[in-house]
């Protein structure tokens, strides 16, 4: 109604209502550009906010995810540190284990070298022992023989007795009987032997000779000769020891014989020789 | 730990006391010597032995013929044997290991080597 009363009134005043009808119109296009103008800016400014938050959301999740990762790499470092001094520590533990497994291995060495010993001591006691425990000369040299065989190995010998410039074999083993003769004490190997001023004589070459003689001596005089000629088969070669036990045998062998000879020399035996000795 | 009792038959009384001066190594370890075959069948019936050493070449009667005997004898039939002798062939081995011995030594003996396998029979540490 207004609108018929102004188009009333325009029509009343022709160029003014033109004039204003324009601008009203103009206004209102204005109006609705603006208008439309700020609904697209708006809803421009409402998608810049939402890819705003969405880029927030993003930015949120990337950081926790690098805090993540920040705190896994954190832990693994910690646990390479953790590995290296585990490494650290087993070298340590290794190199301990290996200084205490060769100290252990040492020291049984040396215990089993001191068993060895200990067993060498009691077989030169224990022949020393019996080879002094008779005045019987033929026990003696039974003795001296059983000392051979079992203690040395000698599968084949000749016991020789001293009788002035002769040696008279006294006992054998392992030897044919016709090979087992008396001989003169300057003959061959063995006078060579009894010649040298060494506790026994041991051969090197090849030849039919004894492998070891030891001349049984009392200070210079010779008692007897023991001549080796053969070991056992399970006997390959004379060891340090062996050298050790002839040693013995060429002194407490010697002793033990010449002892026996004297005794059973005597006329009334031990016991007028001993009673002689307390009345001088 | 209960003692052990072990016959010694040896008739070299050398050799004899080397095997007991060894054997004296081994605690809980009680020695009775013999000085041959048939000493050692006496002493057998006196005592039940853990275990038996014993020499091969030796008067009336020697270490296999008392092998033998032992083998056949209710109470130590199943007692180990040992052989300490001169004999080192593998023939001499083999014929004494077939009678019943179970082990067997060639001399000159080692102690340590004679300890070692007399520990080994009785299962000693």
């Amino acid at each position: 109604m207004d609108r018929k009363r102004q188009s009333k009134g325009t029509n009343s005043r022709p160029p003014e209502s033109g004039v204003r009808a324009d601008l009203v119109e103009k206004r209102r296009m204005l109006l609705e550009t603006y208008f439309e103008n700020g609904r697209q800016i708006a809803g421009e400014l409402v998608s810049e906010l939402e890819a705003a938050r969405r880029r927030i959301a993003e930015l949120e999740n990337e950081n926790a995810r690098q805090r993540m990762q920040l705190k896994s790499d954190s832990a693994i470092r910690e646990l390479i540190t953790k590995i290296e001094s585990l490494e650290t520590e087993r070298e340590e533990l290794e190199s301990r284990t290996d200084a205490v497994v060769l100290r252990a291995q040492s020291e049984s060495e040396r215990a089993a070298a001191i068993e060895q010993e200990l067993s060498n001591l009691a077989s030169l006691y224990v022949a020393a022992l019996q080879l002094h425990s008779s005045f019987d000369p033929r026990e003696v040299v039974a003795t001296l023989g059983q000392l051979l065989l079992q203690f040395l190995g000698a599968g084949a010998y000749v016991i020789y007795a001293a009788d002035r410039d002769k040696l008279v074999a006294v006992l054998s083993e392992g030897l044919a009987q016709d090979l087992v003769k008396s001989c003169s004490i300057d003959q061959g190997f063995v006078g060579q032997a009894v010649r040298s001023a060494q506790p026994f004589v041991v051969r090197e070459d090849g030849t039919n000779d004894p492998l070891v003689v030891v001349p049984l001596r009392v200070g210079d005089q010779l008692v007897g000769v023991v001549a080796v000629f053969q070991l056992l088969e399970q006997k390959p070669s004379l060891s340090p020891f062996d050298l050790e036990l002839l040693q013995m045998v060429s002194s407490q062998g010697a002793m033990a014989l010449a002892a026996a000879r004297l005794a059973a020399a005597l006329p009334g035996g031990i016991p007028d020789a001993i009673m002689g000795i307390q009345r001088t | 730990m209960t003692d052990r009792l072990c016959l010694v038959v040896e008739d070299s009384p050398m050799m004899r006391q080397l095997l007991v001066f060894a054997l004296a190594r081994i605690k809980s370890l009680k020695v009775v010597e013999a000085d041959d075959g048939v000493d050692a069948l006496r002493k057998l019936t006196t005592a039940r032995f853990d275990l038996i050493i014993t020499d091969i070449n030796m008067p009336v009667l020697d270490g296999l013929k008392l092998v033998k005997k032992i083998r056949s004898d209710e109470v130590h039939k199943d007692v180990p044997i040992m052989i300490v002798t001169t004999e080192g062939s593998a023939e001499d081995r083999q014929r004494a290991l077939t009678l019943g011995a179970n082990a067997y030594i060639t001399k000159p003996i080692q102690a340590p080597q004679v300890i070692a396998k007399v520990k080994e029979l009785l299962k000693l540490p």
